[in-house]
């Protein structure tokens, strides 16, 4: 496999992407038309890392999908970032599902993702964290972002 | 270095070893700035700035160096600075080696072409693996990233423009990726051969970036980056050093502090600093 794959299925109209790998300066989204989608729900747990040029070239391929209605889940940090950092990033129209949330034990320093979903950990407007999140130890660990950045996307 | 600021809380306490590692560089609080005489070579510290407010000072001032004090690391930061300093072609000769010389260890990568891009990420992640911290694995991935793509792609197309002769990347010449890291913080540099950075253009982007926001201001034109590296670097390190010898060689560091969680990494209060011969 090389550094990069996208894996699309399409039901119809609603098209669901998966997105593996590293996105950048050497992607090329031409191959993968989202021409026709009224639905697209991109999963983005596999992305490895995206660089300047990637951004672009995302921002790019994604406005393809014209009017369709755009989700990402399983985002990780590196898109959550983007997402709040780059507008455009996350099309106007354009939601997330899911997103991972790192979390930190001082006492063990053990890292740890934490899975946020709409309607459960958050809403459109609100961050209800998980009452206890908790180290291979059992040593509480606390949410390990600047809640007012890291959220900025869910509180505009 | 010397104090010129007198009753600043900011810069009480220093060792005076420390001060002696540049003993004639004018260390300054940002509170004082107009009475700076040489801002130039003079280091300026600050506590509470946000990032666009230390490129304007730097843009509008004239100013080569804001140093933030992060306490943890203020002192380091100060004896990396004095290096710089004190010996800046000691810089354009061993990069990140020269800032953090007492370090537990050194990775220096050559490369000089496009396909050798995998291999050197496989060898600088493993580097940082070693701080057993995810956070500062994808930082410093992040910073790869943008820092070889201006090697690579954007220094050679800059070096052309000005019509540079020199030999390139297919003739030989190689760029240089240097890490170091200690207990408290993680350096990467890069080397490139084309001294084809702009200073004040790349502080000038940093300043759209911060005014208007990255969504704003990127290229989506296919020719040229994208032109938001710059704050992609910036947002993943606490201090960025900007090296330069025209048309000769380009050094930029990345400086990421170790020993915090990814939340206390990020309220870190970041540090810019150009050297240009």
């Amino acid at each position: 496999m090389g550094k990069f794959e996208i894996k699309i299925e399409k039901a119809g109209a609603a098209f669901t992407v998966q997105v593996i790998g590293v996105i950048d300066e050497d992607v090329d989204f031409n191959s993968y038309s989202l021409a026709g989608a009224t639905s697209l729900e991109l999963n983005l747990e596999a992305v490895k890392s995206i660089n300047s040029c990637g951004i672009r070239e995302w921002i790019k391929w994604i406005g393809t999908a014209g009017t369709a209605q755009v989700t990402y889940l399983l985002c990780p940090k590196i898109i959550v970032d983007q997402i709040n950092m780059v507008q455009g990033f996350l099309p106007a129209n354009g939601k997330v599902k899911s997103f991972f949330v790192p979390y930190y034990c001082d006492e063990s320093g053990e890292e740890k993702n934490i899975l946020f979903t709409h309607g459960k950990e958050y809403t459109d407007s609100t961050v209800t964290p998980p009452a206890a999140v908790k180290d291979d130890s059992g040593n509480e660990m606390e949410m390990d972002v600047v809640e007012a950045k890291y959220f900025k996307f869910i509180k505009k | 270095m010397k104090i010129l600021s007198q009753g600043s809380e900011l810069l009480k306490g220093i060792p005076k070893e420390i001060l002696d590692l540049a003993p004639t560089t004018p260390l300054i609080d940002i509170k004082d700035i107009s009475t700076a005489k040489s801002p130039a070579t003079s280091i300026f510290v600050a506590s509470e700035l946000e990032p666009l407010q230390i490129v304007e000072h730097i843009l509008d001032q004239s100013i080569s160096s804001v140093l933030q004090m992060n306490k943890k690391y203020f002192l380091e930061d100060l004896k990396m600075l004095a290096r710089l300093k004190q010996d800046s072609e000691g810089y354009f000769k061993n990069y990140a080696g020269h800032l953090f010389p007492d370090t537990a260890e050194k990775i220096i990568l050559e490369f000089g072409h496009a396909n050798e891009k995998e291999q050197l990420r496989a060898k600088i992640l493993e580097f940082a693996q070693k701080t057993k911290s995810q956070s500062v694995v994808e930082s410093t991935q992040a910073i790869f990233e943008e820092l070889y793509m201006n090697a690579i792609l954007d220094a050679p197309k800059e070096a052309l423009k000005r019509n540079q002769k020199m030999n390139h990347y297919d003739q030989g010449v190689k760029a240089t990726f240097c890490l170091v890291r200690s207990d408290l913080q993680l350096a990467i540099s890069c080397s490139d051969p084309y001294g084809s950075l702009d200073c004040q253009k790349f502080l000038k982007r940093l300043r759209e970036i911060y005014q208007k926001g990255a969504g704003q201001v990127i290229n989506l034109k296919k020719e040229g980056g994208a032109g938001i590296g710059c704050s992609l670097m910036w947002e993943n390190s606490a201090s960025i050093i900007l090296g330069v010898i025209p048309n000769k060689k380009t050094v930029v560091t990345c400086v990421i502090p170790l020993g915090l969680s990814n939340r206390q990494r990020a309220e870190v209060k970041k540090s810019l600093h150009l050297v240009e011969l």
